[in-house]
């Protein structure tokens, strides 16, 4: 059997003494394209901010391929795009290429130069995400479609193995979520694993082959075919009075 | 020769001025796009610290300041990682403290020898050989790194989480920015003084940024817009007899305010067209 691209054993996360979940266990096969749902405030964020070594965990230990994901060498098999354009600044000044070609850092050495090769990956996460005209536009003219693009195509410019997308189609228009996802499909059909995070319950269940469903608990992992249950799915998005008293105090 | 060039004085202002002109906007750059620009600032009034501890140990107020920076700099983040103050509180209390601290350290030297006024605005006369060496090397040392870091500093600042998850060392790459950052105003003490380092770090990337232009242009602007503050300001400095960062500082806001304008007019010309 193959090592698992991800595998979370144990996994815990406690903050202010809540915990925001507990003693998860579950592994995401290589080139699997697994959707990650769960209400809001359920733990899906923190979960994937565990993943990448951004949080700590209060006990457990997640592997990447085998190895513990503080490893620099281990973090750089990874893309990650994160909610709502992430940290960057509306008006940051930079160009689309410029957001790109910063993908390519995660793979090289200080020191080293843009080469031949770096410029190939840059070109072809261009090419993947349909975006070459908006090359020399800045982030700040860009729509929040395009924006999403962009910062896809930065992921995939260090050529990772693992992709790791938290609500990346927020507040996207049909027509912009539908170039996402035919991306994304492109991207999983080279082989690479991709974690995404979503509401977009009904499409996922269509675009993903495997589901992680929790709310401050696994819910259930695996097939997907939890997340096309209707009781399952009305339970996961609808706690119980004493779940909310339990995580929320209410 | 015009005048202004037969005083070795201005032509060592001159020298360090243009070294400052294109070391303080590749240093400044960052902190502007990280909306870092108070740490800046804060560390500019702690170099007064340095600078009076310097005066008051008779050594090079280059290096005093330079040392006062760092401890500034190591003792904000490591209060910060503490958890218990707010940025802001912590960059306030380093900002005022060192400034009390300055001046008491001023108070505490026997009257005359030095002007104290020089070092807060800039004079040109305090620009020695010496320093224009010191200068150029502190200068050389910034961009050489600079430009080996140039692409981290740039993923960092774009969005230190995705950095992070990608592997870049972010809490080495954020200190390494802030030490050169502390070494571009320990270098710029004498022509702009501790009061407006800041400024020439700051306002030059601010008057590029109006053009809303890639990283790589915005920068280039930057420089070209700070060699000529340096220039004009000096060359007002000596026909006016002013302080020369004030004049510096002065001709950078003249030319913020003008790329304003400039970019009101041209987005305003897209629009309509």
């Amino acid at each position: 059997m193959s090592t698992p691209a991800i595998e979370a054993i144990g996994l815990s996360y406690v903050r202010n003494g809540e915990h925001l979940f507990e003693n998860f266990s579950f592994s995401v096969k290589k080139g699997s394209y697994t959707a990650v749902i769960g209400p809001n405030g359920g733990g899906k964020t923190t979960l994937m901010r565990v993943l990448l070594g951004l949080l700590p965990s209060t006990s457990g230990s997640v592997q990447i391929f085998g190895r513990s994901n503080t490893t620099r060498d281990v973090r750089r098999r990874i893309g990650y795009v994160p909610q709502r354009g992430g940290l960057i600044e509306p008006t940051f000044p930079a160009t689309s290429q410029e957001i790109v070609m910063a993908g390519r850092t995660q793979i090289l050495k200080f020191w080293n130069r843009l080469g031949p090769s770096d410029q190939q990956a840059v070109n072809t996460a261009f090419e993947i995400m349909s975006i070459s005209h908006l090359r020399n536009r800045t982030f700040a003219s860009l729509s929040g479609g395009e924006r999403q693009r962009v910062l896809l195509a930065r992921a995939l410019a260090a050529e990772p193995d693992i992709l790791i997308l938290d609500e990346p189609v927020d507040g996207l228009d049909p027509d912009s979520r539908e170039e996402f996802y035919e991306a994304l499909r492109h991207v999983n059909a080279q082989g690479k694993t991709i974690l995404f995070v979503s509401h977009d319950v009904h499409r996922l269940a269509k675009e993903a082959d495997s589901a992680i469903c929790l709310r401050h608990e696994l819910v259930c992992h695996g097939s997907k075919a939890c997340m096309l249950t209707g009781t399952q799915l009305h339970d996961l998005y609808h706690p119980t009075k004493s779940e909310l008293i339990q995580h929320h105090g209410i | 020769m015009p005048t202004i060039l037969q005083y070795d004085f201005m032509i060592r202002a001159f020298e360090a001025g243009l070294i400052l002109a294109v070391v303080a906007p590749t240093i400044g750059i960052f902190f502007v796009v990280r909306r870092y620009s108070a740490i800046a600032d804060t560390l500019a009034h702690v170099s007064l610290a340095g600078v009076a501890g310097g005066l008051f140990l008779g050594i090079s107020t280059v290096w005093s300041a330079l040392i006062a920076c760092l401890l500034a700099i190591l003792g904000m983040e490591r209060i910060r990682e503490q958890r218990t103050l707010s940025s802001d509180t912590v960059v306030s209390l380093f900002l005022f403290g060192g400034l009390a601290l300055g001046v008491v350290l001023i108070g505490l030297r026997p009257a005359g020898g030095v002007n104290v006024a020089n070092y807060l605005f800039g004079s040109v006369l305090t620009v020695s050989q010496e320093t224009i060496r010191q200068i150029a090397f502190m200068g050389a040392v910034v961009c050489l790194l600079a430009g080996i870091f140039w692409r981290s500093f740039f993923a960092v600042s774009l969005d230190e989480d995705v950095a992070a998850s990608g592997g870049l060392p972010v809490r080495f790459l954020n200190r390494t920015l802030a030490v050169l950052g502390a070494t571009v105003i320990a270098i710029s003490i004498n022509v702009v003084g501790v009061l407006l380092i800041g400024a020439l770090m700051v306002i030059p990337v601010l008057a590029a940024e109006q053009f809303r232009l890639g990283f790589r242009s915005t920068w280039m602007i930057s420089l070209s817009l700070s060699i000529f503050s340096v220039v004009f300001g000096l060359i007002g400095s000596y026909y006016l007899n002013l302080a020369s960062g004030a004049s510096i500082v002065l001709c950078s806001v003249v030319l913020f305010l003008v790329m304003m304008g400039l970019s009101k007019i041209s987005f305003s010309n897209k629009r309509a067209s």
